[in-house]
């Protein structure tokens, strides 16, 4: 159903206004049109930013739970699943919005919560469905302008999982362990932030043509897409765009796919809007070819099953111009190496990039299949006929090994009943030469490509050429193979350790493996080692477990491959034990009252637990609601946490539950916090405490810090007290207090209250960092040095990388644990710390997953205190 | 994400390092269920496992051929669900009642709108054969989506063409586990009939 309509003169001129202001949305999303005519500003559905807490959507998980699970499986590991496939939208720095896990919710439709938020739900599915996103909007919703222009608010989102990961109950996708469970996830996750289809292979990827993993759960087209609706200012400057025109015998072609391809990259697309026009943002500097495509006859079908249409100011739908036309590369060939090379440099837009297209009856073949196979005794990928008898597993997409004399695909296409045979068919990026022998067999096309030296990792482009009456059609296929230097990794042993650490040994494991128990990553302890030249070993702390649980363990390695590939059939697994079910012994305060303004109403909330494991970084505390948001958690023991919660303007009254989920632990106490009536004789500071001078939110001793609220200062003289004793107050204000944290304060969390002079606020927990390290030099790989200091490096998936930083303590070399870095905000592979001496250490860390060729920040911590982050482009 | 797929036997084939005897060996493989272990791949949308004619037949509760009467909207938990009332003309299998009711995830209830793509929504009138599930809860669905709609053409023909729509769905082939695209599909309803009637004497063996 569809909008009714709306007032749509002074719409119009306000679009048409901020249409010389802000860039045409290049990407699609659910799609509104102001005017009927001419020029076409499209205005997305989107989550209001400043509607969200610190522009956050937390997603709260249904504790229903499933009705059934696969063998080893549970609602533990299903949990984790759904909390990384949420980090994966949050990891995207281009983007404002900050996506959380919320930890678990009790739908009671008398008690709604009013702050906009996602919900994670199970349901019966039919055979044949694993998975649903959607969002939901405000029937009667009316244009908002926001950072990024105008746009629809989403009020809620909303997946929907199956309820049986059991693969005998007849639907379903089976166990939550397998890596498809959790990229449907984040596809579903990426709908339910207002983001559709695309067909590049990235996470949101229409058709068979998706080509994600652990290790790429999200790509450029992805990240585009999101900065479109929630970009941070300026998020598009490291960036340029491509925009023009698709037309057809002088008409515009409404919903003509427009796609900038690497020759070896992620590809990002746009539809072009009922005008013709067309802008694709958020492409990383680069070389590109482009190209234009029809949407393939099942984009839009009767049933409006596919994309959702555009929606025009009439309320009624836009529809698709019918019919197809034959695919060509700019400008206007179907020869991809007579394609023009768009060199793109950061900011730059190149405008005009037209397509006169011609029209066909139908496309030969879309929606192009790709696989290989895989022997599961030698690990390596068929590429000529073999001898070996041994079983033969089938994968999909297709994978290739760079030291292979052919890259064989086979590939199956989507035309009526017969697959035609290509013309055609090469592969992007270098190091292969266009197949001379292409096969069809009953419907599966089988090309081999010769390796002619050179080739490196990454996934390929496929492009075939068809010929029909009609004349010669182009299909591209991105991301069809991913090549990669060797097969995938098997676990050969689980070692368990005194210490509680377990040892995995596995063949073709790397530095950039990462290991994964269910759905969480387990850390660190001792990092990879080799033991041969293709085998190794790393040591981590498993996860906290759930009592009895079998996780199953597996390697995950940097370029999209995983230990379960050769080891589905028998699994590896780690048998938690048994132990008494953890419980919520206290929750202090038990009540809060709602906030009464923006600021809400923020304070530190102790809990403690009996039976439970908390660490650091793996834990979530949840109220079942949005309307209480929790800022920042602190283990202070196994058994005992702090939260800094703000409980929200307009929160609903009543009781609320308090769950944790600390790794595989699962503990909820019902009705155990209350939420009551507003106190307006409150001081409300705001969360964060923010760094008065570089406006981070990190604090450390002697530093100024700045709180933010209302009803700071009555007047009288306001006071700041960190763990009880008055800190200096340099300015106060009813809006604004501003202090100094006092030189030599120790590092650690400290109470923090401020009174007006007349009335204390609730106190909150305030984090004082040790003296950050310093990041002395770009990031270098193996293969040198870069010595300009403002060069922004580029790393890729799998690279060891070499840091420096000075302001360490000299200690983390001996423990390196205490050091972490970060690209985007997602934990990398630290190897070790050495010293070079006059207080300059170097870290060596392993790149375990893809970022899309953005330009991301890179952050060394030490003790958890983050540097200043200095940018790298990871591909 | 890969999708998985083991085959158990695999031939010896000359070293010719070419494809035409790996060809030909291949595709019985590939046709066989050989299937270990149930692999889902992550698709878009909605996340589909592909359904042939003869899985749809086999899984389906009810197969009826009826027009859209209404439909009415209301929530389950956060989920807004429309339900479509099908008046069947025609029972292909299963025991339909006079009315039957459908729940597809989407729709406006309230002031709240929802939208799913991929979902299908329908018309009022709109005829089809619908293949169709009811689950433990008791709720009745379309099979996989588009996948369990047969549109009917219109014109009134004594044995009107039925027609499903590719869908645009990454889909995996349950017996083979490989991923496949849909294909579409058309044939008389006389056709489609007398293939359900063979699905369901084959199972009844």
């Amino acid at each position: 159903m569809r909008h009714g309509g709306r007032p749509v003169q002074a719409l119009a001129m306000a679009a048409a206004v901020l249409a010389l202001a802000i860039p045409s949305r290049a990407y699609y999303h659910y799609v509104h049109y102001l005017t009927g005519s001419a020029p076409f500003i499209p205005v997305p559905e989107a989550f209001d930013l400043n509607a969200l807490p610190n522009k956050t959507v937390t997603f709260f998980v249904s504790d229903t739970g499933l009705k059934a699970y696969g063998s080893n499986d549970s609602f533990s590991s299903v949990l984790s699943q759904v909390k990384n496939a949420a980090a994966v939208w949050n990891s995207v720095a281009s983007s404002d919005l900050r996506v959380a896990f919320g930890g678990l919710e009790t739908y009671n439709p008398n008690q709604l919560s009013a702050t906009p938020a996602g919900d994670v739900v199970f349901e019966e599915l039919a055979p044949g469905i694993l998975g649903l996103g959607a969002h939901s909007m405000s029937a009667t919703a009316t244009v908002q302008t926001g950072q990024n222009g105008q746009f629809f608010p989403i009020s809620r989102g909303l997946v929907i999982l199956t309820n049986s990961t059991d693969p005998n109950a007849g639907y379903g996708p089976g166990p939550s362990y397998l890596e498809e469970f959790y990229t449907t996830a984040v596809h579903e996750f990426g709908h339910a932030l207002g983001l559709q289809h695309t067909w590049t292979a990235a996470a949101m990827s229409q058709d068979v043509i998706r080509n994600t993993s652990r290790s790429r759960p999200i790509d450029a087209d992805d990240i585009a897409s999101l900065s479109e609706l929630y970009g941070v200012a300026g998020w598009a400057a490291n960036t340029g765009s491509i925009s023009g025109t698709v037309t057809a015998n002088g008409k515009p072609w409404n919903m003509a796919s427009v796609v900038a391809i690497p020759p070896q990259g992620p590809a990002v697309s746009a539809l072009t809007n009922p005008d013709g026009t067309y802008t694709i943002s958020g492409l990383a500097p680069g070389q590109y070819l482009l190209y234009a495509h029809p949407l393939p006859p099942d984009a839009v079908t009767y049933t409006n099953t596919g994309l959702a249409l555009p929606v025009g100011s009439t309320g009624l739908p836009f529809v698709q111009t019918t019919g197809y036309f034959q695919t060509v590369f700019y400008p206007g060939t179907t020869e991809v190496t007579q394609a023009k090379t768009f060199t793109l440099s950061a900011g730059q837009a190149l405008t005009g990039e037209n397509f006169a297209v011609l029209p066909r009856s139908s496309p030969p073949v879309y929606d192009i299949v790709t696989w290989a196979f895989l022997d599961p005794a030698s690990r390596q990928y068929l590429a000529s006929a073999s001898t070996s008898t041994s079983a033969y597993i089938f994968l999909s997409p297709a994978y290739g090994e760079t030291s292979q004399q052919y890259l064989r695909i086979w590939a199956e296409a989507n035309s009526m009943n017969v697959t035609p045979q290509p013309a055609t068919a090469m592969l992007l990026g270098g190091g292969t030469a266009p197949s001379g022998d292409i096969q069809i067999y009953q419907g599966y096309i089988l090309m081999d490509f010769p390796n002619t030296g050179g080739l490196t990792a990454g996934p390929r482009h496929l492009v075939m050429t068809f010929q029909d009456p009609e004349g010669t059609y182009v299909v591209v296929v991105p991301d069809a193979i991913n090549v990669v230097d060797s097969g995938p990794p098997a676990i050969t042993s689980l070692t368990q350790n005194s210490d509680g650490s377990v040892t995995v040994a596995a063949a073709g494991l790397t530095a950039a493996s990462r290991i994964f128990f269910d759905g969480l990553q387990a850390a660190v302890t001792v990092p990879f080692q080799s033991t041969d030249a293709t085998d190794g070993a790393i040591t981590v702390t498993p996860p906290a477990g759930a009592s009895g649980q079998n996780a199953t363990v597996t390697v995950f390695t940097a370029d999209s491959q995983n230990s379960m590939l050769v080891q589905f059939a028998n699994p590896i697994t780690y048998a938690y034990s048994v132990a008494n079910a953890p419980q919520i012994t206290a929750v202090t305060p038990s009540a809060l009252p709602a906030g009464f303004n923006a600021d809400g109403t923020s304070a530190m909330v102790d809990v403690t637990a009996s039976n439970t494991n908390f660490v650091q970084g793996q834990v979530t505390v949840g109220f079942g609601t949005s309307d209480i948001g929790v800022r920042r958690v602190w283990v202070l023991s196994p058994t005992h946490l702090v939260a800094d919660v703000v409980v929200a303007n307009n929160a609903a009254l009543g009781a609320w539950p308090v769950n944790v989920v600390s790794g595989f632990q699962v503990v909820e106490q019902p009705a155990a916090f209350q939420v009551q009536t507003p106190n307006m004789t409150l001081p409300t500071p705001a969360l964060p405490v923010f760094n008065a001078v570089s406006y981070a939110t990190v604090l450390h001793d002697a530093d100024y810090g700045s709180i933010f609220g209302a009803n700071l200062d009555a007047g009288s003289t306001a006071q700041v007290l960190l763990n009880g004793k008055p800190a200096p107050v340099l300015y106060a204000s009813p809006t604004q207090i501003n202090f100094q944290v006092p030189a030599g304060f120790p590092v650690g969390p400290t109470t923090l209250q401020v009174n007006n002079g007349s009335v204390s606020a609730l106190p909150v927990y305030l984090q004082i960092d040790s003296t950050p390290a310093v990041i002395s030099s770009a990031p270098s790989t193996p293969g040198g040095m870069s010595n300009a200091a403002s060069s922004i490096q580029t790393v890729n998936p799998g690279d060891v990388v070499s840091v420096q930083i000075t302001n360490a303590d000299p200690g983390v070399v001996s423990a390196p644990n205490r050091v972490a870095v970060t690209l985007s905000g997602v934990p990398m592979a630290v190897q070790g710390v050495t010293s070079l001496g006059g207080g300059v250490f170097q870290i060596q860390f392993a790149v375990t997953q893809s970022f899309g060729g953005w330009q991301v920040p890179l952050v060394v911590l030490v003790d958890g205190s983050p540097s200043l982050s200095i940018p790298v482009i990871a591909r | 994400m890969p999708l998985l797929h083991v085959i158990t036997s695999f031939e010896s084939i000359r070293s010719s390092g070419r494809l035409n005897a790996l060809a030909k060996r291949v595709k019985p493989l590939l046709l066989s269920t050989l299937m270990l272990g149930y692999c889902a791949v992550a698709l878009p949308a909605a996340t589909l496992e592909r359904l042939g004619l003869d899985d749809l037949i086999g899984k389906s509760t009810l197969i009826v051929r009826g027009k859209i009467l209404n439909s009415f909207t209301a929530a389950s938990g956060p989920v807004i669900y429309t339900h479509y009332r099908i008046q069947p003309s025609e029972t292909l299998k299963g025991t339909a009642n006079v009315v039957v009711e459908i729940q597809v995830p989407g729709g406006t209830a309230g002031n709240l709108r929802q939208t799913f793509a991929g979902v299908p929504q329908f018309q009022t009138g709109d005829e089809y054969v619908f293949f169709l599930w009811t689950g433990k809860s008791g709720s009745t669905q379309v099979l996989g989506l588009t996948q369990g709609l047969f549109s009917v053409a219109a014109g009134g023909a004594k044995d009107p063409l039925t027609t499903r729509p590719a869908s645009h769905e990454v889909m995996l082939d349950h017996g083979t586990g490989k991923q496949v695209k849909d294909q579409t599909l058309t044939m008389h309803l006389s056709e489609l009939r007398a293939r359900i009637q063979l699905s369901a004497a084959g199972a009844a063996k």
